[in-house]
């Protein structure tokens, strides 16, 4: 016989009627990228979180990661409990993230364990309770000091006892024994039909609940990320994109909470000397974002090639995302205006990274391009074109992604150039809308002058400096390309 | 202790002496929770014969205590 007295039951009032979670709520913060931007901090510390979705949505990998990235980032030791899968299942599905949970487990760093659920096995006689389960988990939380649980699935309990009432009763004093172990807890649930979840779990969690969907559009996969409540905590309330990358999962705010980066004032010349010159300062800053948008053939690659032969000249790495043209097409084409990119792939200072955008969902190139870049190490990037991306998501999801990669290379100290396709004539707009995050936009277009076609450059906006108001004209010989002082456009009456 | 009860009476009525029970406090062991795969309590624990049986809850049920321990074939 196994039995077990006393685990009190009623001695949760007193944390019930604590102190007003609005004042400063403590958080602990997830380590997992824009999820903590997203909430604000993290997760309600010392209490339990619900996520919930489809299977297959991420929930396990998410949980798995949050404790991860507790243990080696912020000190704070985590039990996972598994109702699915083993541990030795778990280790291996998340190896590819570059978790090693056996070596966090032989540092008592992390503790998983297997709970086996199998009503075929469990013969059910009267009254009975889950102290069987309190027991195992309190003491693998005392065994390792652990601050971070997570449940998964806890909905499997279902599966194995056949008394609902019993059951009900014994998942609501859970809740509260985890409050009061103050852990902060991740607890996971499947989607139910027309409700969060299937056994209504989030009846019981009244503080963070976390919903992940997982939907396929255009045959491209997409993840979405939303906080559907937090209590005593302002949060994003929008559906955020939410990538599983080969280093972990990753969330994108649409716009970023976070600000706080060292403005550069180094400049570096776009690599056309009368471009600078109507530039206030002489080039772009260091870590700026470039727009150059114009309609077909008005010369928005050659100015991006300028200026990444510029970068190359000064010994500098920068990478060309090329969505449109293959590697050796631009190479062909820039070496007709006299700008030499072969012997810079050779030299190492420029490198390409070629997509076919039917072939991948914009979350996963979104994620080659991050781990490029973290190869890589460019001081550059250039992504030609944004136009392209259209053809695999919204607008809006493509704002998204333009959103957290300039937020990526802000932070990083890269320059990024973006160019765009407009409808010629329409200079001054951009199908997606991400005029407000550039710092510089360079619009381009073409002008009917006396019957010939005459290129023309105007600076929309140069953050930070002062700059020509006036369109000038852009003149593309085999010399490359060159800025004259006025525009044909501009003589007109 | 009503599990214990009826184990107990169920035991002498159906087994004869052919038995022996042994009461493991959780609290005190609860590394056993894991070993053993408890979730439930009150459980018992069939280990002789082969296969490991499980009988959760107050065995207040005899006919499926029985059944559960292999005593009785299933209607």
């Amino acid at each position: 016989m196994l039995k077990s007295k006393s685990i009190p039951r009623k001695s949760i009032d007193r944390a019930r009627h604590g102190r007003s979670p609005r004042r400063g709520l403590p958080k602990a913060a997830t380590g997992i990228q824009g999820l903590d931007e997203v909430t604000g901090g993290g997760l309600p510390r010392g209490r339990p979180t619900l996520v919930c979705g489809d299977a297959g949505c991420g929930k396990t990998v998410l949980a798995m990661e949050f404790l991860v990235r507790g243990a080696q980032e912020y000190g704070e030791p985590g039990v996972f409990m598994s109702f699915e899968e083993t541990a030795d299942e778990l280790a291996l599905n998340v190896a590819s993230m570059g978790f090693d949970l056996n070596a966090l487990a032989a540092e008592k760093r992390l503790l998983v364990e297997h709970i086996r659920v199998v009503r075929s096995e469990i013969e059910e006689t009267g009254e009975y309770d889950l102290d069987g389960l309190f027991i195992r988990l309190g003491f693998a939380i005392d065994s390792i000091g652990a601050k971070r649980v997570v449940l998964d699935t806890l909905e499997a309990l279902y599966g194995g006892f056949s008394n609902t009432s019993i059951l009900r009763s014994e998942l609501r004093r859970l809740f509260d024994w985890l409050k009061e172990r103050r852990v902060t807890a991740i607890v996971t649930a499947e989607r139910g039909e027309g409700r969060l979840t299937r056994h209504g779990l989030e009846e019981y969690v009244s503080d963070c609940v976390i919903f992940l969907d997982h939907r396929v559009v255009h045959q491209l996969t997409a993840r979405r990320l939303r906080v559907v409540k937090y209590r005593g905590s302002a949060h994003g309330t929008d559906e955020y994109p939410f990538l599983i990358r080969e280093d972990g999962v990753s969330v994108i705010p649409i716009t970023s909470l976070n600000l706080t980066r060292n403005a550069s004032s180094e400049v570096i010349s776009t690599g056309v000397p009368t471009l600078n010159k109507i530039l206030g300062a002489g080039g772009y800053y260091r870590s700026s974002t470039i727009l150059i948008s114009g309609a077909a053939g008005t010369g928005k690659s050659i100015l991006a090639a300028h200026f990444v032969a510029e970068v190359a000249r000064r010994g500098e790495r920068s990478l060309y995302v090329a969505l449109e043209e293959s590697q050796s097409e631009i190479c062909r084409n820039m070496k007709s205006v006299d700008i030499h990119l072969a012997p810079l792939m050779v030299q190492g200072t420029l490198g390409f990274l070629e997509s076919r955008p039917i072939a991948h969902g914009l979350e996963v190139q979104l994620a080659s391009i991050h781990q490029k870049v973290t190869e890589f190490r460019p001081r550059v990037v250039v992504l030609d074109s944004i136009t392209t991306l259209l053809s695999m998501g919204s607008p809006l999801e493509v704002m998204s992604l333009i959103v957290r990669l300039a937020d990526f290379t802000k932070m990083n100290g890269i320059a990024l150039v973006l160019t765009t396709l407009v409808e010629s004539g329409a200079s001054d707009t951009t199908n997606v809308n991400i005029s407000s995050l550039v710092d510089v936009w360079l619009a381009l277009s073409n002008l009917e002058h006396d019957g010939v076609r005459v290129r023309t450059l105007s600076i929309v906006k140069a953050r930070g400096m002062g700059h020509s108001n006036r369109a000038h004209a852009l003149v593309i010989s085999k010399r490359g390309a060159e800025i004259r002082n006025d525009a044909p456009a501009s003589k007109k009456p | 202790m009503s599990a214990l009860a009826n184990l107990k009476k169920i035991c002498s009525e159906h087994l004869g002496g052919r038995y022996r029970i042994k009461v493991i406090d959780l609290l005190k062991n609860p590394k056993l929770a894991r070993d053993h795969e408890i979730l439930a309590l009150p459980t018992l624990v069939r280990q002789l014969p082969p296969p490991v049986r499980k009988i959760i809850g107050d065995l207040s049920n005899t006919e499926r205590v029985l059944v559960g321990l292999d005593i009785r074939v299933a209607k």
